[in-house]
């Protein structure tokens, strides 16, 4: 029987467990790929094809590990877990080489021309997200992207839960700073 | 300037979090990556394993220094001897090796 987009995603596990079923598979990587990758893509920084070379070491792994998976977790918590050590060993592996990397130097230049408001807003949010320290970004891109409670995010990112709770509040109170002064700067512009 | 509150910044986040991404061919790229499948060697290698520690332990049996112990245990099972040491000691290795066996082939 082929997988379709009402197979469950349990259905859609034991199809490949039980069958090697790759079709299975496919859609489980469709079905989860925009998520998988959104999250990637904040996490580093903006960087679209690192981003997507992650999410594809993601899913590859999680082929290779599906026998693991305990049905004990929303399926796409477990993806996520999987995407954010791929991310932290990355991160890891690339500190290494760039040690004089300038922590808080923006990942984006400045576009010359104007994009529509929605999607300026939604750079400006990236450019914001891009600023934090890695930690506070972990934070949000999990609490918010991945839509983890505090406590799952705490266990998954190897934080006390306090310091989560205090990442994700010093998080926001900049990218609110942050995005109240690319707002004024668009305002200004827009009046010159 | 619009006011940025908690509500606010809240519900861009969640709304950038639930835009979806075109796949622009990201699953096949996945699909393509997916080492080749292994499901028609899977009983091949349980064979391959149990086969393995049966031999190692013919193996064990006949040239390490505890072998003849082993091949005293085995005939003394043959002549209906009972529990002698040498038949417990042969029973216990058996045991270990069948199980190490076991665990071996059916681990993923």
């Amino acid at each position: 029987m082929l997988p379709d987009a009402a197979s469950s995603d349990a259905d859609l596990i034991f199809a490949v467990l039980e069958r090697d079923d790759r079709r299975a598979f496919e859609e489980i990587v469709r079905r989860h790929q925009s998520q998988v990758r959104t999250v990637l893509r904040r996490l580093t920084k903006g960087d679209n094809a690192l981003a997507d070379d992650l999410a594809q070491e993601t899913f590859v792994l999680a082929w290779r590990n599906l026998n693991r998976f305990r049905f004990e977790a929303r399926f796409s918590t477990w993806l996520y877990r999987i995407a954010f050590n791929a991310w932290q060993s990355d991160a890891r592996k690339r500190r290494e080489v760039l040690l004089d990397s300038d922590e808080d130097m923006p990942a984006f230049e400045v576009a010359d021309t104007q994009p529509p408001v929605d999607a300026a807003s939604r750079i400006d949010l990236e450019r914001a997200i891009a600023t934090l320290s890695d930690g506070e970004r972990a934070a949000i891109a999990a609490c918010y992207y991945a839509d983890m409670s505090h406590e799952e995010a705490a266990e998954m990112l190897g934080l006390p839960l306090g310091t989560v709770k205090t990442h994700i509040l010093r998080a926001k109170a900049k990218l609110k700073a942050r995005l109240s002064h690319a707002d004024a700067k668009a305002t200004k512009g827009r009046e010159s | 300037m619009s006011e940025r509150n908690d509500d606010w910044l809240d519900r861009q986040l969640r709304e950038d979090a639930r835009r979806v991404l075109d796949d622009a061919g990201f699953t096949n790229g996945v699909i393509s990556a997916l080492p080749p499948s292994l499901a028609p060697y899977a009983g091949l290698k349980t064979w391959l394993i149990l086969g393995s520690t049966a031999l190692g332990g013919l193996l064990a049996a006949l040239f390490a220094p505890i072998g003849p112990l082993v091949i005293e245990g085995v005939t003394q099972l043959v002549n209906f001897r009972g529990m002698t040491p040498s038949f417990t000691a042969m029973l216990a290795m058996t045991v270990v090796l069948a199980v190490s066996g076991y665990v071996l082939a059916t681990d993923d």
